[in-house]
Formats: C-alpha cells, structure tokens, sequence
C-alpha cells in the first residue's frame, strides 16, 4: 500500500496545496505570494518527478497509470506549467491577476491534467476532464469588463458542454457494452471478442471526437480562434498549452491502449481530422492580421502535425509526435512570453504591426521572436526543420505505400503556405515602415528572472535538436516513454 | 622565382590598392600600382634581354581542377612568345600607369583606375604565361572583364555604359566559339595543355567531322572566332570604336597594345595546329585583309581623333591576321610587337593633344597646334611615321615583312590579299596624316578661349610618351633579326612555326604608296586642293558608306538586335508574363490567397454555426468507422 501511496504523491501534494492556496485566498494574501506559492508547489513537484524518475513500476490495473509514458507528459506539463508561473508571478498589464482564486484555479488546472495524463478509469478521467475544463471556463472569464474576454468563455463553455456530453455518451456506450470503466478490464474484454461490437465502436467515435474537440483538430477547432483572439494573453498562454498536453496525453493512450484492437476504426478518423487540421490551420492563418489569431490557427495546423503520425502506429511515429509536441510547447511558451515580456514594458501587442514598432526598441527580443517563427515554419537548421521531418519520415517506417507518399506530399505542400505566413510576419516586423506608434506610459514592470527564463527556453526550442545535453534528454524520455506505451 | 613575381606583382598591387583605397589619398594608390608594375617592368627586362638564354620552363603552381586521368594545374609558363609577350604588356603597362598619375590626377575615381589597369595588367600576364586553354581562357576573360570596367569607368556617362556593354556582349560571342574550341580539344586530345596538345597532333591530323570538316579546320576556326572578337576583326569589330569612350590611357593599354592583341597571341600560340588548317588559314587571310582594308577606309573619313586610330588599330590588326592567315607566325608577332609602341605612342600623343585643347576630340575643330606643343606634335611624328611604316622606324620593318610575304602568298584569296595591304599601306599613311596635318597645321579651328588654353602637358605625361616614341623608333631596327631571321634561333622552345628569313630593301617600290599617301593628305589639308569637297559631293554616295562606317551597327541593330530584342520581348510579354507566371506563382498564390479567405469566411463567430459544423463533421466521421482500411 505505501509503495502505491508514494506513486501517488504529485496529486496529493497538487490537492494540499490547493487547499492550502484557497486558505491563503481567504486570508487576503498578497498576489505575489500566492505566485510564490504555485512557483513552489510547481517546482517541489519537478523535484518529486526527478527523484522518483527511476522508480516507476508500471501495474497496468489501477486507476492512476504510472509509467514512463505519462511520467513524460508530465513533465511537459509541469514544465509549462512552472514557466507559466515564473512569467505570471508579478502580474500583467492587460488581466488583473489581483483576483485571489487565480492561483486556486491554476493549481486546479495542474491537478486535472495529472489526473487526466494517468487516469486509468473512465469515470475518473471524465471527472479530470470536468476539473481541467470548469477551471479554464472560469479563467476566461475572470477579466471583469472585459467584453471580448466574457463572449470567449461563454462559446468555450459552450462548446465544451457539447464535447462533455460527447465524451458522456460514449463513456456510456463503452460501459453498455463491457460493464466497467477501467481501461485494463476494458482491453481484456476487446481482446477476448473475435467480433467488435458496433455500440463500442461508436462509443470511440464519441470520445475521439470529444478528445479532439479538446485539442482543436480540425474540423473541430473552431472554437479556438475566438478564445485566442478574446482572452487575455495570460490565460491564452495557460489555454494554449496544459489543458492540450493533457487531452493529447490521454488521445494517445486511448489510441494506444483500449482503443488498440479498434484501429481499423480510429485511424481514417484521426488520418482525416489530421489532415483537415493541417490544412484548415494552414489556410485560413495565411489572411490573419492579429497575431493571436495567427497564432491560434497555426495551432490547429501544429496539432495536425502531432496526431497524425499516431495513424503509423509504430514506434517512429508516436516519437515524431512526442517530438513535435514537445518542441511545440516550448516554442509557443517563448512566443508567448515574449509577446507577454513586450506588453509588460508597455507594448501592446495586438497586430502583428505592432510588432514592427516593438522591433524599434527592442530588437534582440524582437529578433528571438522572428527566428522562433523561422523554426516553427520548419526552416533548417532550427528544430522546427528537424521535427517536421521527423513526422514526415515517420510514414516511410515501416512500408512505403500510396497513401504515405501522399500525405507527405501534402504535408511538404502545406509547410509551403506555413512559410508563407510566418515569412511575413518577419517582413511585417523588417520591413514595413511604420508611423510612430505611442507607448504606454505606464512603469515597466522589471522581472529579470521572467526575461531570462523567456530567452532560455527560446533557444533550447530553438536549438533542441541539436544541444547535445538537452537533445540527449530527449531522446532518452522520448524513447522511455514510446517503449513503454507501445509495451515493448 | 622571376615568373610568378613579374605575374603576381600587379595583382598583389591591386589588392593592396583596393584595401587601402578607401582609408588613404589617391597618391598612396598611384605610387604603390606603378611601382608594382615597374618591379615587373624590370623583372621582365631581364628576363627578355639576355635573348639567347630563354630557358623555356613551366611552373606549375597547385593543382586546380582534378579530374580522372587529367589534372589540370595553375601554372605560369615561359617560353619566348611569352617573354616577348611580357616585355610588351609591362613595358606599356608600366608607361601608361605613369602617364595615368596624372592625365587622372584630377580624376575623383583616379585610385579605382590605377587598381583597375593594375588588375587588367595581372589578368594579361596571367593569359600570356597560361600553359594550358583553360587558364589561358582565365586570363581571356579577366582582361574583358577589365576592360568593361574601364570603358565604363565614367559610369555617369550613358554612351560609356552603352559601350561597355557592347564590348562586353561582342566579346561573348567570340568567347563561345573559344569554348567550343576548348571544349572540342578537350574532347579530342583528352587534355588541354599546350604541349601536350602539340605532341598528340600527328596523331589526329586525319580525323573528319561531320559535315565536311576536318578536325583541325575545326578546331581553329572556333579559337579563331575567339580571337576575332578580342581583337576587333572585321564581323566582331563593332565594339573597338565606341571603346573609346573610356579614357584615353586606357585605350593606349587595353585596345591598342595589349588586350585587342591577344587573339594573335592566341593564333601563334596555336600555329602547330593552325598548319595543318589550310581552310582555316584561308579564311583567316580573307577575315585579315578585309578588315585591314574595311577599317582603313572608315578611318579616312572620321572627326574623332580616338576613333581615328582605333580604326587604324583594327587595320592593323587586320595585317596581323593576314601574316598569320599566310603562315608568317613571327612577322605577326613582329607586328604585335613594334605596333604596341608605335601605336601607345599615338594613343597617349592623341590624349595629350586632346588635353591640350581641354577635353576637345574633333580634329576639325583643331588646327596650327604645333609651335603650343612642340613636343607632343614631335611624338604624333613619330608614331605616325613608325605607323606607315617610314624606313628607319620600327613600323617599317614589321609592315614591310609582312607585305613581302604576302607578295608570294598564292591562290586568289593571297593576292587579293597582297593588293589590300599595298592598298592600306596608302590609305594608312593618308589618314595618319590627314590626322596631323589637321590637328597640328592649317589654321586654327577652335575656340579663343580653347586657343588661348593650349599648352604642352606636363613632364609626367611627357615622359611615358618620349619612351614610347624612342621604342617606337628603334626596337624595329634592333629585334628584327631577332624575329624573323631563323638562324638567330631566337623562337626555339616555343613551338612557333617558322618561315624563311625576308631581306628588306630602301628601294622597295612599295615604300612610294606611303609617300603617295603622305603627298595626297599634304595636298588636300595643307594646300587645301578640294579633292575632299569633290569627293563628298560627286561621291555622295561612297562617302555616306565609308563615314557612316559601312553601316555595320545598323546592319547589326536591323538584322540581328531588332528580331532578338522583338523575340524577347514575345517571350517576356507572353511566354514568362502570361504562361509561366501565370499560370505558375501568380496562379498558385491567388488561388492560396483566396482558399485561405475563404476558409477563414467560415469562421463566422455564431455559436450555433460552430455546433452545428461540429455535428455535421461528426455524424460524417461515423461511417468511417465501417470501411477504415489505412493499412
């Protein structure tokens, strides 16, 4: 009971602390303690998944899966999580965080994605999925007169009932068919059965869909955009990119566990959304002019780019996929905060116009910024350029067949028209002479530690490939984590 | 050791010239470009001297391109063609650098120049030491390159751009067929060495081309269309005359001495293959004369002093071709040899006169000069009379051999050839002197306040022209036994053919054409007989030919730019305009452009349209799960 117990220690620790945060709420505490205090929380935890990396024990029938698969996603997500946290801890210009439930609901957040990485039940990853999106709704729309920021969180809660009612139903179907929620049991079930039920394929579609809708794959993304665009940029930043590791997380492990007998059925489902995201994401950033927006779509395109090598189903491609997520994340964190450390010093960034007139004042920053869309169009010799043709060499694995030769095709062809669109915004940021544009005349609010936290996960995105310490650490979680979901 | 440095000086001056071009005074430039090119000067001197130790030696410095069986190497080869290349090549170079400090002097790009002629002065030594075509072909482009730049060196003056490109594009021509030629032996012998190209010929003196050449006839028709448009023969001529839109040194360096003379270099060079080329010689001989006599005619007619003896050069050259057309090898190289001086003489003589009467170059606007610049109107005399070829000078010698072999050259195309250069030898001594009595006697023609400024040219420019004149004067006298008499074995080890010694005669009737020619310009410029106005009214029509320069840029723009410029333009408009682009990027990025707007319409912001594209995408995702057959 005690070795279990210890494997559960991150969420019992998440759940204290939120406790405790909701105490220190109460008790009036100063905003940048209580950032403090998630700071703490998130790093004690990195601590814990450091110092317990080598003691996992995979047992495939609890209700929490441990193994080294989730240890990995994680990681990502705490990683985001503590980066999130140093950026946010002395507050923004445009979101007042000096609402005290703020890190209540950042810590809630933490805690269902944990439980949604390892849930190993139904039922519970249901409930993590309930905790993750209730706490995001409320995020959004905690700027107070803020219209645009109310209108988001009003379509997200929308939308994201509709995708709990999809998950519900197909939560359901699955129970109708084998009477339990466990994902072991349920894999036992399948594998005994010569002839898959048609309820429980259906039940697949239903929580795929829903899985996806979470993840904004097309055509299921269309809620994204308008979140982006209305939300303010730090929870943008927070919407971006947890509660998306964490529904990728549990999609591969639904795709690579229960749903494992049923692939004849996911993976046209998954193949067409992927592609359809890659596409959609693709052509619809091309006639964007706010960056928020630009970068949202471009996010639906990236998301295209992590789910589809999954279709592969081999070891090649759910590595690209784990490759490009994790270089997706830190990219889009150092965008992020970039974009975040200029509207601090008193930048509003809401065209990529603005840009042009930030690149006056600061152009190294501004620089970071362009050689990070450089690499995230898949430029060499930058990582964008490496994980790309990861994903794309990914299908020629195993076989070289038709329909691999095509969707690289495709694939080759839409990084196209990426380049097209991240090429101009370093041609707006260049090469465009703009008038004078006014400057908030507020203080800046210095953060020395926020700025070199930006700059350094901007490089390691940049050159993750090829760091030789950092691209060694990858590739030993990656390949950790690949054999262990594969179950070699 | 010698070679490399006399080749390497000027390319290391030049460098040199072009770092610190900008950080000190153009003086600094000058002196350190000249003196480079005199160390040369010097080093080439006592390598050519001491004429019967020629050790003939190839160099080779590193290798360039390796290929399977055939390496090719940089090298500097020495031999006596190209020690008497080098004397020639430094020698002018060096005396036109010093006449440049200060005819450029008040020139705000004077430092640009002395590093462009530096440069252009190791690109010709470069091509004349090359041991193999590829390196030669190396230093080939080099000096076209150079001489762009310098044409155009007043870059601000339109005509100077339009004729620098025009030498340029000529000379493109004549390079392709230098690279067929290359690329024809290359194919043939395997290599491009020198040497070893002339040891293999007994071997290939039987091979056939299709259509009815032989391989040699080939081979040196290519090279010699090469040569042709480097050294202005009639056909690829168009770009020499409006050369001289570049300053005058330039004109002394480039298109009178060195570069406009590197095709019959290139012909001697080749004179083993060239004697196994009947055709070829013929059409050489033919291209020769007509060009002598074609560029003679047009000179006769001209205003412009420049242009004057730009188209005596291109004459003769033409006597050049015409030697080598015959299979007098060392009377052409004879003739390279003392028309370098003779004609740098008249050149940089021209660019005093044309500095005397402030930038003025239409002699008719000239006249009773010569007691303002005695000396300049004594070295006009000189050059002039060594370009007649006048007995003691050294025109004489080099002209007169090159006739006398010419008089026993037979078949049609030889005496036809013979009468031209009797011909041009009259007309010659016509317009060299119509030239001088026009600019130096008569009355004058130009403004007062262009009268009043008339004054001798400084000591600086003076002096490069006194050494010429001298050289003019005397190196006939002194080389020709060393040329043209085979006993001295003066060309041993350079694998040029040699022909039978010729005996000059003071008596020769021949030498009565120049006098005739002298008389007839004395005639009509100093006593004014109206032969001239005659001609002009009564022979309207041969006059407008011969001054409109027997309408070969016309002929040209009619035949030849109009129909390219037309096609282009076809091709432009319709074919990259319309087709390609638009059916390609214009095409492919509207259509990107509007696929993207597009989607983006579908985003429309309602809530209700979102769900229900979510459930339309749903309920057509279901039937996947039927017929899903990825693998």
């Amino acid at each position: 009971m005690n070795e279990i117990l210890i494997q559960y220690y991150p969420e019992i620790i998440i759940f204290c602390s939120i406790l405790l945060s909701l105490i220190f709420s109460v008790m009036q505490a100063k905003m940048e303690d209580l950032m403090n205090f998630v700071l703490t929380v998130g790093l004690f935890l990195f601590a814990i998944l450091v110092v317990f990396k080598g003691k996992i024990f995979i047992h495939t029938d609890y209700i929490l899966m441990k193994e080294p698969f989730t240890y990995y996603f994680k990681a990502i997500a705490l990683f985001s999580f503590i980066v999130i946290a140093i950026i946010l801890r002395k507050g923004l210009r445009d979101f007042s965080i000096e609402i005290n439930e703020f890190p209540v609901l950042l810590l809630s957040i933490l805690l269902g994605t944990f439980l949604l990485i390892s849930g190993n039940d139904f039922a519970l990853i249901f409930l993590s999925v309930e905790l993750l999106s209730l706490s995001t709704y409320v995020m959004c729309a905690m700027t107070p007169g803020f219209k645009n920021s109310t209108e988001s969180a009003m379509k997200y809660f929308i939308l994201g009932a509709l995708s709990t009612s999809f998950f519900a139903f197909g939560i359901a179907m699955m129970y109708g068919v084998s009477g339990t929620f466990s994902f072991y049991d349920i894999e036992l079930i399948m594998k005994a059965q010569t002839e898959i039920p048609i309820l429980f394929q259906l039940g697949c579609v239903f929580i795929l869909v829903a899985l996806l809708l979470k993840i904004s794959a097309a055509p299921f993304h269309v809620w994204l955009p308008d979140i982006f665009q209305g939300s303010p940029l730090a929870v943008v930043i927070f919407i971006g990119t947890i509660p998306k590791i964490a529904a990728l997380g549990i999609l591969i492990r639904l795709l690579y566990g229960p749903f494992e007998p049923l692939y004849q059925s996911w993976i046209p489902i998954i193949c067409i959304c992927g592609l359809l995201s890659v596409g959609w994401g693709m052509f619809s950033a091309m006639g964007q002019t706010n960056l928020k927006r630009l970068l949202a779509y471009s996010s639906i395109a990236h998301i295209g780019f992590i789910i589809l090598p999954l279709i592969n189903q081999n070891i090649r491609g759910l590595q690209a996929s784990l490759s490009y997520l994790t270089f997706y994340m830190l990219t889009l964190l150092s965008v992020f905060g970039i974009i975040l450390w200029f509207q601090r010093i008193g930048h509003k960034i809401e065209n990529i116009k603005d840009l042009s007139v930030v690149n006056r004042y600061h152009p190294n920053m501004t620089a970071l910024l362009g050689l990070l869309f450089i690499s995230l169009s898949g430029m060499p010799p930058f990582s964008g350029f490496f994980v790309k043709l990861h994903v794309i060499t990914s299908f020629f694995a195993n076989k070289e067949s038709m329909s691999s030769v095509l969707i690289s095709v495709y694939l080759l062809l839409m990084s196209v028209v990426a380049a097209y669109y991240y090429l101009n915004i370093i041609k707006e940021i260049y090469f465009n002479n703009l008038p004078e544009a006014s400057i908030m005349k507020q203080a800046p609010i210095n953060d020395i530690l926020a700025k070199t936290t930006i700059i350094v996960i901007a490089l390691i995105s940049i050159g993750f490939f090829w760091i030789p310490l950092i691209s060694q650490i990858r590739e030993d979680l990656i390949g950790k984590a690949v054999s262990s979901l594969m179950r070699l | 050791m010698i070679l490399p440095l006399i080749v390497f000086t000027p390319l290391f001056m030049a460098i040199l010239a072009w770092i610190i071009l900008p950080h000190f005074k153009p003086i600094s430039t000058h002196i350190l470009t000249t003196l480079g090119v005199g160390f040369s000067m010097i080093l080439s001197i006592i390598l050519f001297v001491p004429f019967f130790h020629f050790v003939p030696q190839t160099i080779e410095l590193f290798p360039w391109i390796p290929l399977e069986g055939y390496t090719t190497y940089w090298s500097l080869k020495f031999d006596p063609l190209v020690g008497v290349m080098l004397f020639v090549v430094t020698t002018v170079s060096f005396l036109v650098h010093v006449y440049s400090t200060e005819y450029m002097s008040h020139d705000q790009g004077s430092s640009r120049f002395m590093m462009l002629i530096s440069l252009f002065t190791f690109f010709m030594l470069f091509l004349v030491t090359a041991a193999d075509f590829l390196q030669l072909f190396c230093g080939w482009e080099g000096v076209g390159l150079c001489s762009y730049l310098l044409i155009g060196f007043w870059f601000h003056k339109d005509s100077a751009i339009e004729a620098a490109k025009k030498a340029f594009i000529v000379n493109r021509i004549g390079d392709l067929g230098l690279i067929i030629g290359m690329a024809v032996i290359y194919y043939y012998f395997g290599t491009l060495e020198f040497t070893q190209i002339f040891d293999k010929l007994p071997t290939m003196i039987n091979i056939s081309l299709p259509l009815g050449f032989s391989l040699m006839d080939f081979i040196t028709l290519m090279l010699f269309i090469g040569a042709m448009g480097k050294s202005a023969q009639f056909g690829l001529h168009v770009w020499l005359p409006d050369a001289m839109e570049g300053p005058t040194p330039v004109s002394a360096l480039i298109h009178a001495a060195t570069m406009v003379t590197a095709g019959v270099f290139l012909m001697v060079r080749c004179s083993p293959l060239l004697e196994l080329a009947p055709v070829t010689k013929d059409i050489i001989l033919l291209i020769g004369s007509i060009t002598a006599f074609f560029a003679a005619t047009i000179a006769i007619t001209q205003n412009d002093i420049k242009r004057i003896i730009a188209y005596s050069t291109c004459s003769q050259l033409g006597y050049m071709f015409m030697a080598i057309g015959s299979g007098f090898y060392t009377g052409a190289m004879f003739h390279l040899f003392t028309h370098a001086f003779f004609k740098a003489t008249l050149f940089l003589g021209a660019g005093s006169v044309i500095h005397a009467f402030s930038h003025e170059q239409n002699i008719k606007k000239m006249g009773d000069a010569f007691r303002h610049i005695p000396y300049t109107y004594a070295m006009m005399w000189i050059g002039s009379l060594a370009l007649i070829g006048c007995p003691p000078f050294s025109g004489f010698f080099s002209k007169e051999s090159i006739i006398h072999i010419l008089s026993h050259t037979s078949g049609s195309i030889g005496t036809f050839a013979y009468l031209v250069s009797l011909f041009v030898a009259f007309l010659t001594a016509f317009y060299a002197f119509r030239l001088i009595f026009l600019v130096f006697h008569g009355k004058s023609n130009a403004d007062d306040k262009v009268v009043a400024h008339i004054h001798e040219s400084p000591s600086l420019m003076l002096f490069p022209v006194i050494m010429l004149s001298i050289l003019a004067i005397f190196i006939g006298v002194m080389t020709y036994r060393l040329f043209l008499n085979p006993d001295v074995r003066f060309w041993v080890g350079s694998h040029v053919v040699l022909s039978p010694g010729v005996h000059y005669s003071l008596f020769d009737p021949v030498l009565l054409l120049p006098i005739l020619g002298i008389v007839l310009a004395w005639l009509i410029y100093i006593k004014e007989f109206p032969i001239n106005v005659f001609c002009k009214t009564h022979l309207t029509l041969i006059y407008e030919f011969l001054f409109t320069k027997w309408r070969i840029d016309e002929l040209y723009t009619v035949l030849i730019i109009n129909p390219i410029f037309s096609l282009a333009n076809i091709l432009w408009k319709m074919g990259d305009e319309k087709i390609i682009e638009g059916i390609g990027p214009k095409f492919l990025t509207q259509t990107t452009n509007y696929l993207g707007n597009k989607i983006k319409s579908l985003q429309t912001g309602y809530i209700s349209d979102y769900i229900i594209v979510i459930f339309i995408f749903l309920v057509l995702l279901i039937p996947l799960i039927f017929f899903g057959s990825y693998k």
